[in-house]
This record gives structure tokens, C-alpha cells and sequence, in this order.
């Protein structure tokens, strides 16, 4: 007996310190199996009877639920098996378990098992498990169990008892207390199977289905009953869930939803209307969703007190795989489906910010977005260190969506037998066997890839996967249920590997009611040195998987936590304090409110009013429906999108201001006059309707005392010198009529950007810089800007020097006169796609070459000039691509675009590289590629070969070499600080590098007479592939003592929907405010 | 004393090679020809050719092999070349170890590799047949000096494809999906983008342009019940749904659709058959052999036949774009029932009018013209994809079931099929009566 003990010491003494010496750089260790005594592991028989060709989830795998079954202190484990017996472990302790299932009766024999909770259904303080079914489809027999803890570690089905024994297609069950009347209540989450409807119309959500539909039932007395029909939730069958997740995104005291939704079917956010009855809400929220979402989590792992979103999806991070893989739809087809009532979603993972009721989607901006095919994701503090990581599970038995099975071998393999086995034809999908993701949280809103340093790495399949404290030294161990191989406890070691016990200080929490039951949905705050976090306990998290009731918080070097301010469910708040760390508290829940349940009390004041209707603004730009991709299918973006054009002027001269708009093409511009109850349309411009406007501005040409127009055609469409690309001027007769005055400007077709003025050679005449960004067609071709001098108001001519400064201007987007280097003369600044931003220094009337003021090419949008750093001279403010994009540029991996005419087809074959795992590789799919380059088929027919071939290979090294290159370096929005005329960057930081910046207005908002700025953009004409750049909604930067300083929109309120092109400053009713001209979207106008 | 031995053993070599002159019967028989017309079938099949572009394979490699035989058989037959639109005559050559059937064959080899991908699959089936030639007593010089010229020929015949504008309608615009209910919208389950759009900018052969043959408009839309268009989209809805109507075999026959996407459960895959086209080349072959061509004739046959569809898909396809119109599964799906499926995959691109009626029946007026009204013949080309051989009394016939088939399929109109025939009439009357390649005529 002592003999063996000493024995046993000495096992976990070596295993201990074998596994802490060779393994003492990771954070976690995959405890082995002769330790912890777990033997689970989830096998697929793949039976000709029943495997992936008949259930599309066949290889979705099993899930995780923990919880104390016998209040012993320590958390036991069950893990689900689809096809085999459900394990039950009873935690021993030292990360020792013991398997009772037949013991407890809790194996759930037979196939088909899914999700899985440990939670107390019947009020008794002992955990029951609920155990998800697949049933009455295909052959499956019985009904999701619920496991009713007899006290002695013995379990009795009571899933009919209690009006739980649900019959079909469920995924997990999320138990929640959905009316905050104590009981719990249940968001059964279920899923469909392909039918011909399921690539329908989206109003099909409105059906119900008994099998695939998602349920609500309500927790009467103790029995539960169905009460969906009456909730306003879809239970179709086009629904596909594959994730639940639970949180109170309003902060008004009810627990909401997020289900993720696999296929066309949007993810749902249900917002609890407090009365049994949900609104579904994500569209007003969010932008875009993932396309195939699988499991999510909610947490907020910025710290901003406001919780956010994952969403995982399976885009592969491995460009070979990807390349391998279906992708994106074309834009034909992308459009198409939208049409059926969708909304946007794209093949990655999302990472919804919470932005205050509104989501910005900065998963690539945050580098998670490709993480393969992936199942959980779980947020949470696993170094401690005060800041939520991310872990992801992943793997695919097979991948059905390789493009060479599709194509080529799943058609030899039915051609080779007619009477093909199930098996036989699955076997020759390739295996999806990849390694989970560990990302440790850089506090930028940021993640940082730590898969490979905090734990040995190896590929394999893991689901369901839950969190927890196993061992109980204060930091989070991870449960893997893994496919095909035994699972896993992957211990954290953040603990032991601390020796000085100071930077990986925690505290646990454990929430009770009154009367001793565990309670769900309890909102912290904790603060510590200042330092905030904000945690929500709820135990559905990831993929069919559900965590303990309790909360652990890192608090990294903080020794104690000031304050908690904790939000109990039934409306009471309590501060509670001071703690210090490294223990575990228990808290009880106030009998009665102590103060009425009401959301927090807002910190924000409103910065900004919307005063579009109260003027009677109703202009709505519409885009004209050109698909620039349908005639150059690999350009990374249109240029065809552009405006609308719009200009802020006093035109009828009665001292208030006045506004032209420019529509696209088919759509005229309008005259809006300002009189004193509001806008007045005054003028539309239909003769000239077929041109698209996209940019403008009132001056004085012929210096007559009254303001003239000029309108920037674009539109990117004509070409040919087609007179529709011609850009027009309209004198004013003095009273605010406008004419069109032909031959005063020379013919200068292809696509125009902006128009900038100023008088440059002194003659009291304004002149005119007049970029373009495009030659219709020919997308990467430099076309020609100018400098067109006035004649004396008679008309404009090219200035002689024009050809020679700007030849290499490339495609302009914006241009600024602003006096750079304090000569009194104002220098032209250009802003342009793949070049650097460049000035041409204005001296004696001159303009000198364009001098690049930095090496970074980028896909410069605008620029503005403001004195940032208040130094005394004017620095630059520039408006990039931003940070949230497949494609990232640097130095030395820079984005770019080959252009060559490849196939001798008299057209230019633009090919567009980034670089990935540090290789350069071409980011268009094959199958765009091919359509314009067939021969490229002949070196390339299967996606094997050339996903594992570089460019140079595909099109031949000399070929390639001989192309024209275009590159971008930096794709950062940020300053350009000017020191004595040597420009030094200055990023923004990530909050404003969510989307493309398209608008800098430099104005005094908070009225300190010193300038603030606000920068606005979006952008929707990129590729499907890129997806949309929409995540903005305007980033306001206000001075401070410290300087500018940005100031999150949940604060100011202010929140610039859809795509920004321009912000004009404007007076109405003599009240500062902010024109907002937006394409394909209506005019606002903002008062501050 | 080398040079003698040597002088000697070619001599020797000569003789024994006018000794076994057993390949010049492959080279007089259909079957070599119709095999090596198979292999290029089972390639485009392979590589996933849509009907159109499969189309203009058959055409330029049959064309080389016909411009070769046209010089070796001046008695019998009359080069295309000047009738065939901007086709020049190919080069001549005087040299005496050509065997011009030989050169025939290498010059379709030699075309159909460089129009479809997997060149490698062709060459090997290549090497095989001269190997085998070989063994038959072919000589190294002989099917050297016919490779010489049967490149000559296939370098002219691939330049003359050049300037077909095929490459530059690579870089057309793609179709702009029209909102509207009465236009083509991509169908289910794939929803793939409508294929070549700009098919009628290609060279025609023998017409004077892709509008030569417009066919009578399509019924005006109208959902109306009772209305025409109505009637006619009930019709698809009664008869060809995936439940069954009686006309399965008949649809299953000539469903012709090169990829036919397949989801079941997670899996995802692709079936491929051969095109319309290639059905008809099949046809060809089967009737060549049965009426014991000689391997001129037959190559005489299949450039006929080629020629044929390639100018029916430029004017089918021209119709296609032009009036856009919407499938039936697509309205069906909208206004009818969700839950219908066609018995056959309707293949992406508009629906009037039928291609498969177009091209079968210029292709059938085609071989009746060269082979007879009343060829009756068992057309077992789809027994490959496990479906039974079909009896016909003569093309017309063959082509009328095909044309039905589209119904029975659940993926055309009558009006697409009726008015399809139409104009494959037409077209192949035109062609007949166009293009003069046999003396006899």
C-alpha cells in the first residue's frame, strides 16, 4: 500500500518534471493519458450505411461539458461521442480522473450524439447533463436526454419527465433564464440538411420545420414547453446552427442571442425584448457575417466594457490549401444570392467589435480571420495577464470542397465503378487534419499567433473543446474532444511556470442565488490600478460545448482588484471590494434589487444631431448598376464607384451656405438652396444626366463676383474618348442659376478623381489641378492629370509643363493645395494608388517635379493638412486602404500587381500578389484566372500543382519578369509629421484602421479653437475575394492637452453609415455642421 | 566498309519494310481515325470543355485532317480551303515519303493537343497508335516525312484558329445579371455564371456571321394562366420534373452535359459526360464504320459534321444572349413549386433556344446528306455511362429525339426545341448547299 503510493509519487514526480523540463517554454502540456486516466476518443466508424455522403455533419465530431457533478471543489468532465458511448469523468484531483459512466448510466448508447451541458434542471444544487440528439433523420432513433443527478454520482433520463426529449436535427442547447423570473429557460439550437429549397429564397426563414427548426421553450413550474411560435425566432429549415451563444449585448438586464448559421442563412442576434419575444437585429448591427459560421463566443476582449463576437469559418490559412479550396462566389453570383435576401457573408472567421449597438468586423485586421476549418472558438485569459485570448479548435476529416476531387477524381472514381461504395468515394477526399490556433491578445485589437510557443503543436481534428480550472491552481486548462484519436486535458502551466508568483495573479469567482443555486448571467466589472475588465458567466461557449459556472480573472502583475461591480441577473448591483488576489470568492445574490433593474447609466453625451429630415435633404445617390469586374475580372478593385461629387458654396449670394451634389450616371445633379427653414431643390442638371459626378467645387473663374461650377466626370465606364468622360463647367448668372459653358475646359477624357484650385502663377486667376485615377479598361495604366491654367476666365489650357510633371502620377485619388514649406505660395500635394504620397513644391510661381515625401507606396485615397503635432507648420493627414484586408503590405512584402499582356490578346492581364507564409503568391483564384487566361490550363489543369507553383512558375520567369510592377507597401492610414520638409509617419492606431479612409475633415468640433478632424470612408467595389470594406463608422480625433486624441463612437454617438466619399463643412441656420455625401446612400447632414 | 554495311542494313530494312505493309490498312479503315477521334472526345471530356468551346476543337482538328486528305485525293474531294471563311490552302509538298493518311492523322493529333489541356493524354494515345503503326510495318522515314507535313499543316490550320477572336473574347465582359423575372438567371444547385456570352463575336465557318439564322422570337413572358408562355412553362413543370414522366430514357440518352454538379450529404462532385457535340461525333463514328467508309470518307464525314456544329453553336448561342431567356426550374422554383427539381441539371446558360436541337439537327442534315435518309443505325455512344444503346431509322429521327429530350429533361421549353430544330435546319441546308468537298457532288 505504501509502497504503491510511493510508486504512484514517483510516476507524477517524473512525469511532472519530465514534462516542465522539456517542455518548460510552453504554456501548455497535453497531459497524458496513463496520468489522467482519460480514454476517450471520438470514433467514426464511416459505415456504408451511414458517413458523410448521407449526413453533411458527419464529421462535425463531439463536445465538452464540465461541471462539479459532486460538490467536491473539483470540476468533472463529460465528453459526447457520435457514434460510441458518452464518457463521464469524476475529477480525482492533480489532473487525475476517473471514467463512471456506467457507474452514472450517463453513456447515451447509439448513435447520434452532439452537444452536450452540465447545468442543475430541476433546482435541486446537483448538476444534471443535457445531451444533444441527431434523430428521427436517416435511421437515427431516440431524443436529446436530460440526465437528472441522483446525488450518488448516479443519473437517472428523466428528457420526457420534463418536456426535454426534443426529437431531431439539435446541435446544443443553451439553458438561459430568457424572463429573469429565475427559472431556467431553453434555446434548443438544431440543424438542417440539404434540400432543394435550402439554396432558396431567404423568406423561407418564415417556415417551420420540426426537425431542423431552433426551439424556445419555457421553463412553468419546472416542465418545459415550446413556446417558439409565439418568441418571433425562425425555426426553419434553412437554418444550419452551428453555434449558440449567449450575452447581453444591450446591457438592458435580458440575455440575448447570437446563432451562427452554416450555408445562405444569416447568423441571427436576437435581442431579448424583456417579454418572451425576441428581434432579430443583426443587420441593423453588423455589416457582413461569416458565410459558413460554425461555433462562436462572446466575450469582450478589448476591455472596453462592451461585449464582442466570433464567428469561425473554414478559410484555410495555408495559401496552398486555399488555393485548393471552393472559394468566394463570383460577383454574378454573390449578387444573386443577396438578392434573395441574405446578407453579406464571407468565408472567414469574423471578429465582431462592439462599437456601442453597432459591430465593426475586424477579424483581419486582428490576423484571425484564416484559421482553417474551425470549429471552437474561446475566449479567455489563459496567460493571466488581465487580457482575453483566443483559442481555436479545427480539423476536417476529409475536405469536401477540394477542387480537384470535385473536379476531376470523384468523376474517375464513378466513371471506374458504377456501383461506387460510400466509402470508396469519401476515401479519396483529402484529410483536413490541421493544428489548433492559440492567439495571445496584444491589447491593440490585435492577436498575436501563439500556436507553436504555448503548446507543442501537432495537426489533428478537434470540435468541441471547454475551459476550466481542472486542477485548481488559478489559471484555465482546456478540454479537447478530438476525432479520431483519444481526446485531451491540455494543462496550463501560467501558474507553475510563474516562480516569482507575481505576474500571474487571478481571482476566481462563483455566483449563487440566495437559496444556494447557481446562478447564470451574472455581469462583472473588476478594476484594478485602473485597469478595467468586463466578464459575463455564461457556460454555452465555442462548439457543442459548455464550460463551468464560475469566473476566473487575470490580473497579470496586480496583487488585488479594487473594486468588483457586479450585475446580478435579477437587477441587483453590488460593489464589492477590495480583493486580494489569488483566491476564490463566492457570492450570493441579493434577495431583492437593490436598485431597479435599468440599463447602466450612459457615460456618452451625444456629439452630434441629425438634421437631414428637419432640412429636407432627401437626396439618395444611386449607383448605376456597371460591374467594372464583368469587363476586368482581376483587378482588385472598380473604379467606377466613386462618387458623389458635392460642393458647399453661397452661390445666390444671401450670406448662407448652398450645395451641388453630382449623381452617377442616369441620375442628374442637383442644387440645393439654403433658405431659412431648410434646402430648397433649386436646380437639376438633366441635360446632363448620363455623365457621373464625382467630384466639385464652386469658384469664381471668370471673376465676375459670383461662384462658378465645376463637375469631375468619372464613372470609368466610357471609353474611347467618349464625350459622357468629358468633365463640364456651369457659370452662374449672380443669382444662382447655372449654365453650361462649353470649350472652356480642353478635351481631356479618361476617368477624373478630384479637382483642386488655386491661383498658381499669381495672375488673380483661379487655376486647376485635375487628377484622374483611371483609362476605362486598362485598370493599373497610368492616365494623365493636369494642371490647366485660366486664361483670364475665357477658358483653360493645359499648362506647358503639365505632360512632364505628371506622366508618372499614376492613378490620382486626391489632391491638396496646401503652403508645405511656408513660402506663401501653396504646394500641390497628390494622393494616389500604388504610389507614395508626392508634392510638387510651388516656388516663384512654379511648380517643381513631384517629390515622393516617403518611400511607402500605398493605396492613398485623400489627404488633408493640419498642424498636428501644433509645431507651427502644416503636416499631412492620409487616408489609406487600412489594416482590416486580406491583403497586407509591408517594406519587405509588399502587395502587388504584374501587368502584361500574358496571352498576346492585345489586353493587359493585371495579376495581383501578396504575400503569404512569406511567400509571394497570387491572390486571385485560379478559376478567374483561367477564364481570361485559358492556356494557363495547360500547365496547370488540376489546383494541385498550381497551388504549389510561384508566379514565376505559372507564367514562366521571363514572362513574369518582363511585367510591369505596381506596388504598395503600407496600407496604413496615419500622419505624415513634417520636420523642416522631411515627413516622418505616424500610424493611426488600429481604431482607425478598420476600413479605407475616403474623407479628412479638419473643423473645431468641441469648440477650443484648436483643430480636430474627423476621417470617414467604406468602400464596396472591391472583389468578392478582398470582400467589403465597411467597418467604419468615422473616427473622430479631438485635442487634448495630450494632442489629438481619438475618441470612440460610442462616446460621441456619431455613427457614418455605408460609404463615405465626402464631408464638406457647412453652416445651416448659422450652426456649424458636417455635409456627409455617400455613395449609392443618402445625403446627411450632421449639426454639432 | 561501314558505309556499305550500313547502306546494306537500310536496304535490308526497305525491303522488310515492303514486306509488312500491314498498316496501310488502319491507314484505309475508319477505325484508326474514329479511335483517335475518341481519345480527343475522352480529353475534352476530362478537361471539362463547355459545348461551345468543344465545338471549335472538333471543327479545327477535323479541318486539318480533311485539307490533308482533299490533296491525296484530288478525284474525290475539294479542299474547304476559300470556303471556309479566311481559310488559305495549306502548304503543299512534294515530298515522296509522305503518306498523306498518316500526315492526316498526325495533323489531328497535332491540333486537337494544342486546343485541349492535357496535352500529355493525348500524346501518349499518340505514341501508342504510331508505335503500333510501327509494328505494322510504318518506317521511320515514312512517319517521319508525314509528321514533317502533318506539323506543317496543323501550324496552318492552328494559325488560320488565331484569329477566330476566340482569345480575345476571353477578355469580354461577363453577363450582368438582369434582374427582371423574364431573363436568365444561374440555376441551382451550383449557380454557375452563364457560359461564354460572347460566343457569336467567334468567326462563323461557313456562315457570313453569327446572325445569319436568327430563329423566331421566343414566346413574349407571360405568367399568366393560360397565356402561351404559360402553357409551354407547365408543360416542363408536367413532364419534366425528377419524379418521372416516361421520358427518362430519353432524356437521361442525350443529356450531354459535360459537368453535372452533384451534392450529397457534405460531399460535393462533379459527373462528366460528353458534350452534344461530341455525341455527334460519336454518331459520326458509328455511321463511318457501318457503312465501311474508307478512312478519307470518314475524316470527310467528321469534318462535315464538325463544321456543322461549330456554326450551330454560334448561332444558338448568339440567340441565347440576345433574348436572354429565363429557365424553367428558375420560374418554376419562384412561382410554381419550391420543391421541383428537372429530371436533368439545367446547364448555365439562357434557354432559347435549345442548343442540343440546334446542332443535332444540323449535324443530322449533315450525315443524311452524306449517308441517307433511311440510315438506320444503334447509337451506342452513352453505353460508357451505363445507359442503353438507342435505335434510330435515320439522323432526322435521332436528332428530332434529341431535340424532345430537352422537354423530357425538364430543362427547355417546346418553343426552344421546335424553333432550336428550326434553325439547325436551316443552318445545316445552308452549309450543304455551301460548301463543295466531294467531286461527286
Amino acid at each position: 500500500m505504501k509502497f504503491s503510493a510511493i510508486i504512484g509519487l514517483l510516476i507524477v514526480f517524473i512525469f511532472g518534471s519530465c514534462g516542465t523540463k522539456k517542455e518548460a517554454s510552453f504554456r501548455f502540456v497535453s497531459v497524458p493519458p496513463e496520468q489522467s486516466k482519460i480514454n476517450f476518443s471520438n470514433i467514426l466508424a464511416e459505415e456504408e450505411s451511414f458517413n458523410i455522403v448521407d449526413y453533411l455533419y458527419y464529421y462535425n465530431g463531439g463536445g465538452v461539458a464540465i461541471g462539479d457533478i459532486n460538490a467536491d471543489g473539483l470540476l468533472d468532465i463529460l465528453f459526447s461521442s457520435n457514434e460510441g458511448d458518452n464518457q463521464l469523468y469524476l475529477n480525482k484531483g492533480a489532473l487525475q480522473f476517473e471514467d463512471i459512466t456506467e457507474l452514472a448510466g450517463v453513456a447515451s448508447h447509439g448513435k447520434w450524439k452532439t452537444g452536450v451541458s452540465m447545468i442543475d434542471v430541476n433546482g435541486d444544487q446537483l448538476l444534471d447533463i443535457y445531451v444533444c440528439r441527431v434523430s428521427g433523420y436517416k435511421g437515427l432513433e431516440g431524443h436529446n436526454e436530460l440526465y437528472i443527478n441522483n446525488g450518488d454520482l448516479t443519473f437517472t433520463e428523466s428528457a420526457d419527465k420534463f418536456g426535454l426529449d426534443f426529437k431531431g436535427l439539435s446541435t446544443q442547447v443553451a439553458f438561459f433564464d430568457m424572463d429573469n423570473d429565475g427559472d431556467l429557460d431553453v434555446y434548443l439550437l438544431n440543424h438542417a440538411v440539404h434540400t432543394q429549397k435550402s439554396h432558396g429564397r431567404a423568406s423561407l426563414r418564415q417556415d417551420i420545420d420540426s426537425l431542423s427548426g431552433d426551439r424556445i421553450l419555457e421553463n412553468i413550474e419546472g416542465k418545459f414547453f415550446d413556446i417558439t411560435g409565439a418568441t418571433g425566432i425562425y425555426s426553419s429549415q434553412i437554418g444550419y446552427g452551428l453555434g449558440v451563444g449567449l450575452s447581453d449585448f444591450n446591457q438592458d438586464g435580458f440575455t440575448d442571442l447570437y446563432i451562427s448559421n452554416d450555408f445562405s442563412e444569416n447568423d441571427y442576434l436576437y435581442l431579448n425584448n424583456g417579454d418572451k419575444t425576441f428581434t432579430e437585429s443583426l443587420t441593423k448591427m453588423a455589416h457582413h457575417t461569416s458565410r459558413f459560421s460554425m461555433g462562436n463566443d462572446i466575450a469582450d476582449f478589448n476591455n472596453d466594457g462592451l461585449v464582442d463576437i466570433i464567428t469561425l469559418d473554414m478559410l484555410p490559412e495555408d495559401e496552398v490549401v486555399r488555393k485548393q479550396s471552393v472559394g468566394e462566389d463570383p460577383y454574378e453570383i454573390f449578387k444573386m444570392k443577396l438578392s434573395y435576401g441574405y446578407m453579406n457573408q464571407y468565408s472567414r472567421n469574423t471578429l465582431m467589435l462592439n462599437r456601442g449597438g453597432k459591430f465593426s468586423d475586424i477579424a483581419m485586421l486582428a490576423g484571425i480571420h484564416a484559421t482553417d476549418w474551425s470549429w471552437s472558438p474561446l475566449f479567455a485569459d489563459f496567460d493571466n495577464d488581465g487580457w482575453k485570448d483566443l483559442f481555436i479548435s479545427n480539423g476536417i476529416v476529409r475536405r469536401p470542397n477540394d477542387l480537384d476531387y470535385i473536379d476531376f477524381i470523384s468523376d474517375q472514381e464513378v466513371k471506374a465503378n458504377a456501383s461506387l461504395s460510400d466509402a470508396a468515394f469519401v476515401a479519396q477526399m483529402p484529410k483536413g487534419v490541421v493544428k489548433n490556433y492559440f492567439y495571445s491578445n496584444s491589447r491593440d485589437l490585435s492577436f498575436e499567433d501563439v500556436s507553436d510557443s504555448w503548446i507543442q503543436s501537432t495537426a489533428k481534428i478537434t470540435n468541441g473543446t471547454a475551459y476550466a480550472d481542472l486542477d485548481n491552481d488559478g489559471d484555465l486548462d482546456l478540454v479537447l474532444n478530438n476525432l479520431n484519436e483519444p481526446s485531451e486535458i491540455l494543462q496550463n502551466l501560467t501558474i507553475e511556470n510563474d516562480t516569482t508568483r507575481q505576474t500571474s495573479n487571478f481571482l476566481k469567482l462563483k455566483f449563487f442565488s440566495d437559496n444556494g443555486h447557481s446562478v447564470l448571467g451574472t455581469k462583472v466589472e473588476s478594476f484594478a490600478k485602473g485597469k478595467k475588465q468586463f466578464h459575463e458567466v455564461y457556460q454555452v461557449r465555442g462548439f457543442q460545448s459548455a464550460t463551468a459556472n464560475e469566473l476566473l480573472i487575470g490580473l497579470g502583475h496586480d496583487g488585488a482588484v479594487d473594486s468588483l461591480i457586479i450585475r446580478w441577473p435579477n437587477g441587483a448591483i453590488q460593489k464589492k471590494g477590495l480583493f486580494k488576489a489569488n483566491q476564490g470568492l463566492t457570492f450570493s445574490m441579493p434577495a431583492a434589487p437593490l436598485y431597479p433593474t435599468s440599463p447602466p447609466k450612459k457615460l456618452s453625451q451625444a456629439m452630434f444631431k441629425d438634421l437631414t429630415a428637419a432640412l429636407k435633404i432627401d437626396f439618395k445617390h444611386a449607383e448605376n448598376s456597371f460591374v467594372e469586374f464583368n469587363r476586368e475580372p482581376l483587378i482588385p478593385h472598380m473604379n467606377s464607384q466613386e462618387g458623389p461629387a458635392i460642393s458647399v458654396a453661397d452661390v445666390d449670394g444671401d450670406g448662407r451656405d448652398d450645395f451641388y451634389v453630382g449623381g452617377a450616371k442616369n441620375q442628374p445633379g442637383r442644387l440645393y438652396i439654403q433658405e431659412s427653414a431648410g434646402f430648397l431643390l433649386a436646380q437639376v442638371f438633366l441635360e446632363d444626366q448620363i455623365f457621373e459626378d464625382v467630384d466639385a467645387i464652386f469658384f469664381d473663374i471668370e471673376l465676375d463676383g459670383d461662384l462658378d461650377l465645376l463637375v469631375v466626370t468619372g464613372g470609368n465606364e466610357f471609353d474611347k474618348n467618349a464625350p459622357e468622360e468629358l468633365s463640364r463647367i456651369y457659370l452662374n448668372d449672380g443669382a444662382g442659376h447655372f449654365s453650361k459653358a462649353e470649350g472652356l475646359l480642353p478635351d481631356l477624357y479618361e476617368t477624373g478623381a478630384v479637382v483642386a484650385i488655386y491661383d498658381v502663377n499669381g495672375d488673380g486667376y483661379q487655376d486647376i489641378f485635375l487628377g484622374r485615377v483611371s483609362v476605362p479598361w486598362h485598370y493599373g495604366k497610368s492616365p494623365t492629370s493636369h494642371l490647366l491654367l485660366n486664361q483670364k476666365g475665357v477658358k483653360f489650357e493645359v499648362a506647358p509643363d503639365s505632360y512632364e510633371l505628371f506622366a508618372e502620377a499614376g492613378m490620382v485619388k486626391d489632391a491638396l493645395w496646401a503652403d508645405l514649406d511656408g513660402n506663401g505660395e501653396k504646394d500641390l500635394i497628390l494622393a494616389a494608388l500604388w504610389q507614395p504620397i508626392k508634392i510638387c513644391y510651388s516656388h516663384s510661381r512654379k511648380l517643381s517635379e513631384p517629390i515622393s515625401i516617403a518611400t511607402d507606396k500605398g493605396w492613398w485615397q485623400t489627404v488633408e493638412a493640419i498642424d498636428y503635432d501644433q509645431d507651427g507648420d502644416l503636416d499631412l493627414i492620409a487616408g489609406n486602404l487600412g489594416l482590416n484586408s486580406k491583403l497586407q503590405a509591408s517594406a519587405q512584402e509588399p502587395v502587388r500587381l504584374y501587368l502584361r499582356d500574358f496571352d498576346n490578346n492585345d489586353r493587359l492581364d493585371p495579376i495581383l500578389t501578396y504575400y503569404k507564409q512569406a511567400k509571394e503568391s497570387i491572390f486571385v483564384p485560379k478559376k478567374d484566372l483561367t477564364k481570361q487566361l485559358p492556356s494557363l490550363k495547360k500547365k496547370f489543369l488540376d489546383y494541385k500543382t498550381y497551388a504549389q507553383s510561384t508566379p514565376e512558375l505559372v507564367f514562366g520567369e521571363n514572362e513574369w519578369k518582363a511585367a510591369k510592377m505596381l506596388e504598395a507597401q503600407e496600407f496604413r492610414s496615419g500622419v505624415y509629421i513634417n520636420n523642416n520638409g522631411q515627413f516622418d509617419f505616424e500610424p493611426f492606431d488600429n481604431h482607425t484602421q478598420m476600413s479605407m479612409v475616403r474623407s479628412i475633415i479638419i473643423l473645431d468640433f468641441n469648440r477650443d479653437s484648436v483643430p480636430d478632424f474627423l476621417m470617414a470612408g467604406n468602400f464596396h467595389g472591391s472583389s468578392i475575394e478582398e470582400g467589403r470594406y465597411s467597418e467604419d463608422y468615422g473616427a473622430l480625433y479631438i485635442s487634448e492637452s495630450r494632442g489629438l486624441t481619438y475618441l470612440p463612437n460610442s462616446i460621441h454617438e456619431l455613427y457614418l453609415e455605408g460609404q463615405i466619399r465626402y464631408i464638406e463643412p457647412i453652416i445651416v441656420q448659422g450652426k456649424p455642421a458636417i455635409l456627409v455625401a455617400r455613395n449609392n446612400d443618402y445625403v446627411q447632414i450632421f449639426g454639432y | 566498309m561501314i558505309r556499305k554495311a550500313l547502306i546494306f542494313a537500310l536496304v535490308l530494312l526497305v525491303v522488310s519494310c515492303r514486306e509488312n505493309e500491314a498498316y496501310k490498312e488502319n491507314l484505309d479503315s475508319p477505325a484508326l481515325y474514329s479511335g483517335a477521334m475518341k481519345q480527343l472526345t475522352d480529353v475534352i471530356v476530362h478537361d471539362i470543355f463547355s459545348p461551345p468551346v468543344a465545338s471549335r476543337i472538333y471543327a479545327y482538328s477535323n479541318i486539318a485532317a480533311y485539307e490533308v486528305v482533299a490533296i491525296a485525293h484530288p478525284d474525290q474531294f475539294v479542299s474547304l480551303a476559300g470556303q471556309l471563311n479566311q481559310l488559305t490552302p495549306i502548304p503543299k509538298s512534294t515530298d515522296p515519303k509522305i503518306n498523306y493518311h498518316m500526315a492526316a492523322l498526325h495533323a489531328f493529333f497535332q491540333v486537337g493537343k494544342a486546343l485541349i489541356f492535357s496535352e500529355d493524354k493525348m500524346q501518349v494515345f499518340m505514341d501508342h497508335t504510331y508505335d503500333s503503326l510501327q509494328k505494322r510495318g510504318l518506317s521511320d522515314a515514312v512517319l517521319e516525312h508525314s509528321m514533317v507535313y502533318g506539323d506543317q499543316v496543323a501550324q496552318h490550320i492552328l494559325q488560320w484558329a488565331d484569329g477566330d477572336r476566340y482569345k480575345q473574347t476571353r477578355t469580354h465582359p461577363k453577363y450582368t445579371i438582369r434582374p427582371q423575372p423574364e431573363y436568365w438567371k444561374p440555376t441551382p444547385p451550383d449557380y454557375m455564371e452563364g457560359i461564354e456570352p460572347h460566343w457569336n463575336k467567334i468567326r462563323p465557318m461557313a456562315m457570313d456571321s453569327a446572325q445569319q439564322f436568327i430563329p423566331i422570337p421566343p414566346l413574349p413572358f407571360n405568367l399568366e394562366k393560360g397565356s402561351d408562355f404559360y402553357n409551354e412553362l407547365m408543360e416542363v413543370y408536367e413532364v419534366g420534373g425528377s419524379t418521372g414522366n416516361g421520358g427518362e430514357d430519353i432524356a437521361k440518352f442525350w443529356d450531354c452535359n459535360p459537368y453535372v454538379s452533384h451534392h450529397r450529404g457534405h460531399a460535393m462532385f462533379a459527373t462528366k459526360k460528353i458534350t452534344p457535340g461530341g455525341h455527334w461525333m460519336e454518331i459520326t463514328s458509328i455511321t463511318t464504320s457501318q457503312a465501311k467508309s474508307t478512312y478519307a470518307e470518314t475524316i470527310h464525314a467528321n469534318a462535315r459534321v464538325a463544321i456543322a456544329l461549330f456554326d450551330g453553336f454560334i448561332s444558338c448561342w448568339d440567340e441565347k444572349w440576345r433574348s436572354v431567356v429565363v429557365r424553367p426550374e428558375t420560374l418554376i422554383n419562384q412561382y410554381i413549386d419550391e420543391d421541383w427539381t428537372p429530371l436533368l441539371q439545367t446547364p448555365p446558360f439562357p434557354e432559347y433556344t435549345s442548343g442540343h436541337s440546334v446542332i443535332s439537327r444540323a449535324a443530322a442534315i449533315t450525315l443524311t446528306a452524306l449517308y441517307g435518309p433511311n440510315f438506320s443505325f444503334e447509337d451506342t455512344s452513352e453505353m460508357e455511362y451505363g445507359l442503353s444503346s438507342r435505335t434510330f431509322e435515320g439522323f432526322l429521327e435521332a436528332s428530332q429525339e434529341a431535340a424532345l429530350s430537352r422537354l423530357y429533361g425538364g430543362i427547355h421549353y417546346r418553343m426552344a426545341i421546335d424553333n432550336g430544330l428550326d434553325q439547325g435546319e436551316r443552318i445545316g441546308n445552308y452549309i450543304n448547299g455551301k460548301l463543295i468537298t466531294k467531286k461527286a457532288y
